[in-house]
């Protein structure tokens, strides 16, 4: 077996992500939407922002993925694209991973990337603690990315399966949203915080993309 | 338990040819599928279909609309499981589905330097564009092109790498005379270099071919 249909499956992904002009700025359109409108209405009171800004910029992440990955395999079984890709010699589950992992790097990663400029927004105190927090969007958003494609591949069949999505992957997303809010939340006891949350990403990693297989096997049959 | 007793009842049938000068003794099939029977939803949508091909063959699968011949079809290539029956594949296939598998920001280039690229295939891009007749719109986006641009694209594909089994749906679907000719060449001198094909046609079919299959 070789590497080359996984190389080629996340070449399509990205080329994809970034046609009809969305790609980063559609996640990033989303946080500075969320940004003007969070102050409008609870209030633009400085402690305020700043208590919520961490959870509002993972929200953000959450709603990022579930946009973005919508009409990933709905749009491969539309067009041929997945039974082509179900017969190309190289593990489903690998290519599911890499179309998934070209959709992270599309609209999840940017979205932390900038995240320390978005603290700011919300009244966050410049400090190096802003960049440890870019590090654990991007480990979070990994999660979420992984398990919304997994509701994505069980309705690639199902029109408007965007609700659909929702419903399978938001009970996914709470243990990282757990332990993405408690790692940034300065508590005493949160410190073990940051490994859990990477160990709730690695659990996504190994499981998701045999979930994603086996729903688009069972899609194209 | 009938359907399986009947399945070994038609191995065992295969092992024992009853005809000496059986072909398949001769020439290995490069694509068997042996009693498929399918059911879609309370319905049985064929039963007992056995299908083999051989080098130089040219398989037609007939059938009115709804029949089952692109099931049949996607049982072969693997995409679907039987619900009765199995398939053997000997050699490796080119898929061509009603479904081009080309995406609406994909040029026809681009298309086919992916599977090049996911296939490791050693074929020139640009040649088999131009062999193609896709040489003027191969930089246009998928849904820019018309149906029968895109379908050329899709049986670009059969030429960039050399697979012996061909499973065509409707292959001439949308194409002018010219892409009709152009098809039955690519199928003739498949069959010369030893492949095989399996095409469901609806309407004439531009070769002869060695069986039919009518569901």
């Amino acid at each position: 077996m070789s590497a080359a249909p996984i190389l080629a499956a996340f070449r399509q992904s990205l080329g994809e992500a970034w046609a009809g002009g969305a790609g980063a700025l559609l996640p990033l359109g989303f946080l500075g939407g969320a940004a003007v409108l969070v102050p409008l209405s609870i209030g633009s009171d400085g402690e305020t922002l700043q208590a919520v800004g961490p959870g509002i910029i993972w929200v953000a992440l959450a709603l990022a993925s579930l946009v973005t990955l919508e009409r990933i395999f709905q749009s491969d079984a539309e067009d041929g694209t997945l039974d082509l890709w179900l017969q190309a010699g190289a593990p489903v589950s690998a290519i599911a991973a890499a179309r998934t992992m070209a959709h992270w790097l599309s609209a999840g990663l940017p979205l932390a990337l900038f995240s320390p400029l978005l603290a700011l927004m919300f009244q966050a105190e410049a400090s190096a603690a802003l960049f440890v927090n870019a590090g654990l969007y991007a480990l979070g958003s990994l999660a979420f990315f992984f398990w919304g494609a997994v509701g994505a591949a069980l309705s690639a069949t199902v029109r408007r399966g965007g609700l659909l999505i929702s419903l399978i992957a938001l009970p996914l997303y709470v243990p990282t949203a757990i332990f993405g809010a408690l790692a940034m939340s300065g508590d005493p006891g949160s410190a073990g915080a940051p490994l859990f949350l990477a160990a709730s990403t690695l659990f996504a990693c190994a499981v998701a993309p045999y979930a994603m297989a086996a729903a688009l096997r069972l899609a194209a049959d | 338990m009938s359907a399986n007793a009947r399945d070994k009842a038609a191995l065992a049938g295969a092992a024992e040819p009853a005809n000496p000068a059986d072909m398949s003794l001769q020439t290995p099939s490069l694509l068997a599928g042996k009693s498929l029977g399918m059911i879609r939803g309370e319905r049985v949508l064929f039963r007992e279909v056995s299908v083999a091909v051989s080098a130089g063959d040219a398989l037609l699968l007939r059938g009115a609309n709804g029949a089952g011949k692109t099931t049949l079809l996607r049982i072969l290539a693997g995409l679907t499981r039987p619900e009765a029956g199995g398939v053997t594949r000997g050699a490796p296939h080119h898929w061509i589905g009603h479904r081009e598998g080309l995406k609406p920001q994909e040029t026809p280039r681009e298309h086919l330097k992916l599977w090049h690229q996911a296939w490791g295939s050693s074929a020139d891009t640009d040649s088999v564009l131009a062999r193609m007749g896709l040489s003027r719109p191969s930089d246009v986006a998928g849904r820019h092109l018309s149906a029968g641009q895109r379908r050329r694209t899709a049986l670009a594909r059969l030429l960039l790498e050399d697979r012996p089994v061909w499973l065509l749906d409707e292959p001439y679907t949308a194409l002018d005379a010219d892409g009709g000719t152009l098809v039955d060449t690519l199928i003739a001198d498949h069959r010369a270099r030893g492949g095989a094909v399996i095409a469901a046609i609806h309407g004439e079919a531009g070769f002869a071919a060695s069986a039919t299959v009518t569901l």
